[in-house]
């Protein structure tokens, strides 16, 4: 009774979690699919595309901003002057501008703003740029001069980026998870690893926006992102991931396909800095290698422009130089043989994540083995990329796509990772910087364009275009990409009723600390019930906290040793090295290991789990919000497998030698076999994307009510149940044919029982003690095999952010999860011991023997 | 062993051997070269030239999976053999010598057990990187405890047999009677066992590669080729269903043939004296 009462109250305990929960969301919400979930939320304080495509235009506003066709107007400042020799600017600021948190915008704020982005320390991916400000000078409340110590003509466009925006100095620290700008939407929740949320900014100072809000969903995987546009789970993707199945969405009159410019070159970039590549004669031979149009339709499934340098098509600048080295195998071949290529040893391809660049990965390493050149393609995670390639320069062929606007410039840099040095071309850069006339500017440029192709720095294959997906109803959203962001300023979904916006942040319970106390009073009152003596319970005690103590070690071991820094993943690609090295101090990097060590340990004993690298946030905070999607899954998993596995386990057992017992043991036999993930792939594709029962995945959340989220959850479940129950099935059956085989068995028969009486009465009990064994590694299994499944589903559970954090090299993160994973475990194995030894009281004097 | 039993084993072991041969096969020929690329003829639907279709790259579904085949039986079969020549000889000592090592043996065991082998493979691929050997690594780990307990349970009543006991009258010590006479009379109820882990093993290595963290491409793998190719699922369904229903049809030979081979084995071995 005390056990019932119990786990009574635990489930209480349960339900007063989930009734904090508010209703659904309201129709005017746009919500928007993106691929990569932003770090944080600060555009000034890491390089990463990610936050700019949230919070660009939307929450922050710079100066100067860029519209959709890739010009520079007016926001912030009305207007500007600038001297004659580009160095002196003056910028006139718009009067009644507010941020979200009432504070009226002052000259003061872009004096901050700017200062903090050149400052010794910052972490802004643009330090560079702003380092050549003088001076910044408040002229009155709404006029600031600024001083450049150097001539820089693109000065306004630099101040469009999202790297400039303007914050508010009581803000600014807490800008990365509490957003304060002065955009058309302010910050409103953030669900990590699902979604965040932005809601209408009813003071802005321009057009309030027709949204109620802007909801966007992180759906990394290219299914889940087809799965969820196919089930409309989303309102559209402005960047969709998967060009795979374009054609698919562009038959659907639900939906529109727009494809549009963007800024993104794909390039196959060479290390002009070692051997074999720095001769110029094996880049020429690559360049006339690589059949573009063939790798457009195999990598972007056609879908893409050749280019011949590092420039974007549609710019008024650009010069076609795609046919510089045209496709020609022979003259490669000779090329290499001119300058005696050694063929026999391997050059590296580093490939990045995405999809496009594994495709092209694969192309391209088969058209050098076409001209003799052996290719060894390693994939390599964001993180590993940027500290081997990007930073450690220890690389033959990368491919890559550079999304920035106007970055020709990045082939003057010194110690780019490409290693490009020509004075020359740094001379030309240095002109075009201090040009501001037009039509000479577009002359210099094009004279860049050319040294480099000439040169063949790198072989420039694609640019790739902008394609978006769009509810056929949604209006207002940008085709080009001229700068990595969404702008949703004059975004509307027609159509729609407005609702009142009824979004609200998961409700973070403290599930750690629940957890902790219901072990402890579970083993309590089981060891009470069970009048286990104390030494029986002490043992098993210590062995459940002496392997959560081997596994902190090891976990910290093994995962301290690794390579790859974070602290260059968070800074991005165009990030500086002394950025890299704030942020390194900023999370305690630098600090000896033992020290480290220490610190996360104490801090696990009180619940501290440190703080995210990549989501800013405490770790206990994110894997508590995880937990209430992953236990009630593994869960639901759970009492699907024992609701089937058990009743048809004992049913075959009982009619072992009728045909329907013949069937189910051959079913469970096929069960058993069926991969989870594969059934789970197949039951998206029929019920979700075919059917349209389903959803194809994603968590409402459950402050959507708890109808809505088990909805989410019932298809997962069954695909990590279904396999279990087979197994479950199987020993089930076989333990029962034994039970039914006994001696008691039989007496219970003689003495007048009829055979399913005596089941009911004797067989039931002691058939089912052995499969309890099962029952408890099953729950740890399905708590293990969640990982797997909640990629399949983009469920934001512990699986999808481990496997995120691991890309992410977030190993806080990681060493978190596994240690909150082993301890379910163990914890589970530790409780199916107790209940052993209540059933069993013999257990007991056996071990202490 | 009815007839019945006798036809299941035989068509069990018949899928094994025809998909264990398919990847024996793909080291000497394949119908096209499995990493060959052939854009023209990208997502054509399963017809004489390729017949399972081809992927997005053109290259034939049915090579990829002839040496997937291998890949998946390298990956489970090296898992598996470093937990049994790890985890047999421990049971089997354990056994032996029984006490204090014994008991510490089996806690150790214990808790190796109770960690799913995903949760390890996590940890090496975070730490190290992915790839086939952490995919054989964490089901290696995962997979010792398994034969060390059944050797020790196996081994146990051995002691107490006629031969054990007259061997260690002989002089010989316990370790040498251990290796020399134990180990061998526990060998073929560890086959049987090796197999049934063998095809757990086959699963667990889809799973990891499906997630990206077994081997790397371009080398084919029956899990990879899932995850690359499921957002194809509505438009080229054979890319979804052909090596999901491989590693099912593989895992479910290898479980009816342990199935018979069980069978098979525990009929003399219930009559031997112990």
């Amino acid at each position: 009774m005390t056990v019932r009462r119990a786990i009574f109250a635990l489930l209480l305990m349960g339900l007063t979690g989930l009734s904090a929960v508010s209703p659904a969301n309201g129709a005017g919400v746009l919500k928007v699919g993106v691929q990569l979930e932003p770090p944080n939320l600060d555009p000034t304080s890491g390089a990463a595309a990610a936050i700019d495509e949230v919070v660009y235009a939307n929450v922050f506003e710079g100066l100067t901003g860029m519209v959709e066709d890739g010009a520079v107007e007016p926001l912030l400042a009305t207007r500007w002057t600038v001297s004659s020799d580009a160095k002196r600017y003056r910028f006139f600021l718009r009067t009644g501008v507010r941020f979200h948190d009432g504070a009226p915008l002052t000259a003061r704020d872009v004096k901050f703003s700017l200062e903090r982005a050149g400052a010794k320390g910052s972490t802004n991916a643009q330090r560079v740029i702003f380092e050549k400000i003088d001076s910044i000078e408040i002229i009155d409340d709404h006029i600031v001069e600024i001083t450049l110590s150097e001539p820089l003509a693109d000065f306004p466009t630099y101040l469009s980026w999202g790297d400039a925006v303007i914050v508010s100095e009581s803000t600014a620290a807490s800008n990365a998870i509490n957003p304060i700008g002065t955009g058309p939407f302010q910050f409103y929740a953030w669900r990590r690893g699902a979604a965040i949320q932005l809601k209408r900014n009813d003071a802005y100072w321009g057009p309030p926006s027709a949204l109620d809000g802007v909801q966007f969903l992180v759906i990394p995987d290219p299914t889940a992102a087809f799965a969820s546009v196919m089930a409309g789970d989303v309102d559209g993707f402005p960047n969709y991931p998967a060009p795979e199945n374009l054609a698919v969405l562009e038959r659907d009159d639900r939906l529109i396909v727009r494809t549009g410019a963007s800024e993104g070159e794909v390039i196959l970039a060479m290390n002009n800095g070692a051997a074999p590549l720095n001769d110029i004669r094996v880049r020429r031979a690559f360049s006339h290698a690589i059949d573009k149009e063939t790798l457009i339709d195999g990598a972007f499934f056609g879908r893409g422009t050749p280019i011949g340098s590092h420039f974007p098509p549609h710019n008024p600048a650009y010069l076609d130089l795609s046919d510089r080295y045209p496709f020609d195998p022979d003259r490669a071949k000779a090329l290499l043989e001119a300058s005696r290529f050694d063929a026999t040893r391997p050059l590296r391809l580093a490939v990045p994540p995405p999809a496009y660049a594994r495709r092209a990965s694969e192309v391209i390493a088969a058209q050098l083995r076409d001209v003799g050149v052996r290719v060894e393609i390693s994939n390599l995670e964001w993180a590993q990329w940027l500290e081997r390639v990007f930073l450690g320069k220890d690389f033959e062929l990368t491919i890559v796509a550079h999304t920035e606007p106007a970055d020709i410039d990045i082939y003057a840099r010194k110690d780019y990772y490409f290693q490009y040095q020509n004075p020359d071309f740094n001379a030309l850069i240095n002109r075009l910087r201090r040009e501001t006339d037009e039509s000479e500017r577009r002359a210099l440029l094009q004279t860049a364009q050319r040294m480099i192709a000439d040169d063949a720095v790198n072989v420039f294959l694609a640019s790739a275009p902008k394609t978006s997906v769009w509810r056929s109803d949604v209006t207002g959203v940008w085709t080009n990409a001229p700068i990595q962001a969404n702008d949703f300023t004059d975004a509307d979904v027609l159509g729609r009723p407005a609702a009142s916006l009824a979004l609200a942040s998961s409700p973070v319970f403290p599930i750690l600390p629940v957890l902790g106390g219901a072990a402890l009073i579970l083993a309590g009152v089981i060891g009470w019930a069970s009048k286990a003596r104390p030494a029986y319970l002490f043992k098993r005690f210590a062995i459940f906290a002496g392997t959560l103590a081997a596994a902190a070690v090891v976990i910290f071991v093994l995962l301290d040793v690794a390579p790859g820094d974070p602290a260059a993943f968070m800074m991005g690609v165009n990030a500086d090295p002394a950025s890299i090295e704030a942020v390194r101090r900023e999370f305690g990097l630098d600090r000896p290991a033992m020290e480290r060590f220490f610190t996360w340990t104490l801090g696990l004993l009180q619940g501290d789990f440190g703080v995210s690298y990549t989501y800013r946030a405490p770790v206990a905070d994110l894997i508590a919000e995880r937990l209430w999607i992953s236990l009630p899954l593994a869960g639901l998993a759970f009492f699907i497998a024992a609701a089937i596995g058990l009743p048809t386990g004992i049913y075959a057992a009982a009619r072992r030698d009728s045909w329907i017992g013949g069937a189910i043991r051959a079913t469970a036999q096929a069960g058993v076999a069926i991969p989870n993930f594969w059934l789970a792939i197949l039951l998206v594709s029929v019920f979700a994307i075919t059917l349209g029962w389903i959803s194809a995945g994603g968590f409402p959340g459950w402050q959507a009510g708890a109808g809505p989220a088990l909805k989410s959850l019932i298809a997962p479940a069954a695909a990590l149940a279904i396999p279990q129950a087979a197994i479950l099935t199987q020993v089930t059956r076989a333990s029962m044919i034994e039970t039914i085989d006994t001696d008691y068995m039989r007496t219970a028969r003689a003495k007048g029982l009829a055979f399913d009486a005596a089941l009911r009465r004797h067989g039931v009990r002691n058939g089912l003690m052995p499969v309890l064994t099962i029952l408890g590694m099953q729950f740890s299994f399905l708590v293990a095999g969640g990982v797997i499944i909640e990629n399949v589903f983009y469920l934001p559970g512990l699986g999808r952010l481990v496997v995120q954090a691991i890309a992410q090299r977030d190993l806080v993160v990681v060493k978190g999860v596994v240690m909150v994973l082993i301890a379910v475990v163990v914890f589970v194995s530790f409780i199916v011991d107790l209940a052993y030894a209540i059933a069993d009281p013999r257990l007991q004097r056996q071990v202490r023997a | 062993m009815s007839a019945r039993g006798d036809i299941a084993f035989y068509a069990g072991a018949g899928i094994v051997a025809l998909i264990a041969a398919a990847g024996l096969i793909s080291f000497l020929w394949t119908p096209h070269d499995p990493l060959a690329i052939d854009i023209p003829n990208q997502l054509s639907e399963p017809s004489l030239s390729h017949w399972l279709g081809t992927d997005a790259l053109g290259r034939d579904v049915l090579s990829m999976l002839m040496a997937g085949a291998r890949i998946s039986i390298i990956v489970a079969g090296l898992a598996i053999a470093v937990a049994i020549c790890i985890g047999a000889p421990l049971g089997v000592l354990a056994a032996a010598f029984l006490g204090a090592a014994d008991e510490a043996l089996m806690r150790i065991n214990d808790v190796l057990f109770a960690i799913p082998a995903i949760i390890v493979a996590i940890l090496i691929a975070a730490a190290f990187g992915p790839g086939a050997y952490a995919v054989i690594i964490a089901i290696g780990v995962f997979n010792i405890p398994v034969f060390a307990r059944l050797a020790r349970s196996v081994a146990l009543p051995l002691w107490q047999a006629g031969f054990s006991k007259a061997a260690l009258l002989s002089g010989k010590s316990r370790m040498r009677v251990a290796f020399q006479h134990i180990l061998p009379n526990v060998a073929p109820l560890l086959a049987v066992q090796a197999t049934i882990q063998f095809s757990l093993a086959v699963l667990a290595e889809a799973g990891l590669s499906y997630i990206g963290l077994g081997v790397q491409p371009p080398q084919p793998s029956w899990g990879r080729l899932l995850a690359e190719n499921q957002t194809l699922a509505a438009s080229a369904p054979w890319l979804a269903v052909a090596p999901g229903f491989t590693v099912f049809l593989f895992v479910l030979g290898l479980n009816i043939m342990s199935d018979g081979l069980m069978k098979r084995i525990e009929s003399p071995l219930r009559g031997a004296p112990t």
